[in-house]
């Protein structure tokens, strides 16, 4: 084996490590699983956040978004930049307080508890479960594309191994032992991502020089409105950049259950500067690399890989092992992320509360590895026979996940209207539309990006419906008892948490 | 600057500054939340010394029924 090899398998079994130490410190039952014991603090609340979300598509899809666009791929990174501090103030603490009053274990069950209605859970369920499932397959890419670059494995057989690896972090478990080892995973991101880019700018002479050598090749790369110079740009391509990496994120079910899990509601405030922080730092990172990856691999065949060979290129070969084979771990463990929440999803919102109410543990269980075996399965199939583009894949899901739920995630904790069948309609009329737009090819044509169609359709379909159906499908008393405590700052009566109050109590929907 | 267009200057800096501004108004204008900490731990300490069920600490919520083991998706 190779140095890199050796310092993956050192990785691999510190991460697997991690997962094994949570296992035992964290607490048994629902809550202890899925959401920690409700114990994460601000900097692993923070980066957990971040790094879920972000790792194969930052080394794969941002390199190769800054590689062929130049400066205009860097209008992603404005928004992403402000994406965790955007989420964490506007739904952080009231999420937080909303969901342990409402009683709610998962993301989409929380919807479902704020907008009491077993559609809710039928539909929001498998949108997140596909958006999510394509998510995951860009990390599988990214995980074999970078393990064939580490370890001189064919891309098939690097593939099996990244998704094997994957797996079998999923199947060690548990909200805490992911939450820690993004945590780790985030840290080692951010190290090796500086790393890259100092040797890059070193390589290069610095970023002045590097610059002014891109320019060269093409001035506009310089610019902010694309290889094609400011007659071509399109302002709704732009403002959709923006939005999708920013208020995007609120969209994310995989994401927002970090706000479920957060020890105490004020963790989001102190959460919210470790966001901008690590964003400030990490984010920018791999668009500048990509960029200056033009003069350094100008005749590049995969721009994918532009970070990756970049690294390789500029740095010493003791530094390349580590970089590469920390990054590689953040990868393929980001992925046991989204992958347990797909199966959390199948077993806990679909299978559970629709096919078979009175499942036993062991039964939830193998539904979980069920579907992860699944996922697996299917993506890995995918990714080998028609691998698609890590970007163009990342940026669908997020959007169509930001399109179908960023409107009713906000109003559920900010909107005491917002109502069943506005949240039903938003989210089929979100989700619809924005795949819709893709798929018709209207982007090029109108030169407006899907994430802004979906998200004005979504966002006036629940504040119309809402207001139109008050009266004949009021929100429940209840629900408003919960937002308006939520809209204090206090502890939580003890009457208001479910279970102890009758009312409270009742508002699971028990007509499955 | 940097040898990039003036226009790329200020956006690639500027909006990331916008973002720092509001991290940092979002961080003075929810200075009040600690109260909530406050707050949440003498709850916490009459619920315990009530013998409420909190086993898990302050944040426990009971609406699920605790079971030993995994369960809900649990893999472990």
């Amino acid at each position: 084996m190779n140095i890199e090899t050796w310092f993956l398998v050192i990785y691999f079994i510190a991460m697997a490590g991690i997962g094994v130490w949570t296992l035992k410190i964290g607490t048994k039952g629902s809550e202890g699983f899925l959401l920690g014991g409700r114990s994460l603090g601000p900097a692993v609340t923070a980066l957990r956040l971040q790094s879920s979300s972000m790792s194969g598509y930052m080394f794969l899809g941002a390199g190769s978004l800054a590689y062929t666009k130049g400066y205009f791929s860097l209008w992603y990174a404005m928004g992403d930049i402000g994406g965790g501090v955007l989420n964490l103030s506007i739904l952080g603490r009231r999420m937080r307080k909303l969901s342990q009053i409402l009683g709610s274990l998962t993301s989409i069950e929380y919807l479902e508890h704020r907008y009491p209605s077993r559609w809710i859970r039928a539909i929001a369920a498998p949108v997140a479960v596909v958006c999510i499932f394509f998510y995951v397959m860009t990390q599988f890419i990214a995980g074999g594309r970078g393990l064939e670059m580490v370890t001189g494995i064919p891309y098939a057989w690097a593939l099996l191994i990244a998704v094997g690896v994957i797996v079998f972090y999923t199947f060690l478990g548990g909200y805490l032992a992911v939450a820690y080892t993004d945590f780790v995973q985030a840290i080692i991101m951010l190290i090796g991502m500086v790393w890259i880019l100092i040797g890059t700018l070193q390589a290069i002479g610095g970023w002045t020089a590097g610059n002014e050598a891109v320019g060269q090749i093409n001035p506009n790369l310089l610019t902010m409105w694309g290889p094609e110079g400011i007659d071509s740009v399109q302002w709704g391509v732009i403002i959709g950049a923006v939005l999708v990496f920013s208020i995007g994120y609120m969209g994310w079910p995989h994401v927002n259950v970090s706000h479920m899990a957060m020890k105490r509601p004020s963790v989001a405030r102190t959460a919210s500067m470790y966001a901008t922080g690590f964003n400030l730092l990490f984010i920018p990172a791999p668009y500048i690399v990509g960029i200056m990856a033009l003069i350094i691999l100008p005749n590049l065949d995969n721009p994918e890989l532009a970070v990756f060979e970049v690294a390789a290129t500029v740095l010493p070969n003791f530094a390349v092992g580590i970089v590469m084979a920390g990054i590689m771990a953040a990868i393929m463990s980001t992925a046991d992320a989204l992958l347990l929440q797909s199966g959390t999803i199948a077993s806990q919102d679909l299978f559970q509360r629709f096919i078979k109410k009175d499942m036993t543990d062991s039964q939830s269980v193998w539904v979980s590895r069920f579907t992860v075996l699944i996922l697996a399965v299917i993506g890995y199939w995918v990714a080998v026979n028609d691998p698609p583009s890590v970007a163009e894949v990342a940026i669908f899901a997020t959007t169509v996940l930001g399109a179908a739920f960023v409107p009713v995630y906000v109003a559920a904790a900010w909107w005491k209207k917002a109502n069943v069948p506005g949240a039903i309609t938003s989210m089929i009329l979100g989700t619809v539309s924005s795949v819709g737009w893709q798929l018709a090819g209207l982007v090029d044509v109108t030169g407006v990006d899907p994430m802004g169609v979906g998200i004005v359709c979504s966002t006036l379909a629940l504040i119309v419906v809402s207001l139109a159906t008050q009266k004949s499908h009021p929100v429940p008393e209840h629900v408003i008892a919960a937002m308006h405590e939520t809209d204090k700052i206090g502890a939580i009566p003890a009457h208001m948490l479910t279970g102890q109050n009758d009312a409270l109590g009742g508002q699971v929907p028990k007509d499955a | 600057m940097f040898g990039l267009p003036t226009a790329t200057v200020v956006i690639i800096f500027g909006i990331p500054a916008i973002w720092v501004i509001y991290t940092l108004i979002f961080v003075y204008l929810s200075r009040g939340w600690k109260a909530e900490d406050v707050a949440e731990d003498q709850e916490h300490t009459a619920r315990n010394s009530r013998g409420g069920n909190t086993p898990n600490g302050p944040s426990t919520s009971a609406n699920h029924e605790r079971r030993p083991g995994s369960e809900n998706g649990g893999l472990a």
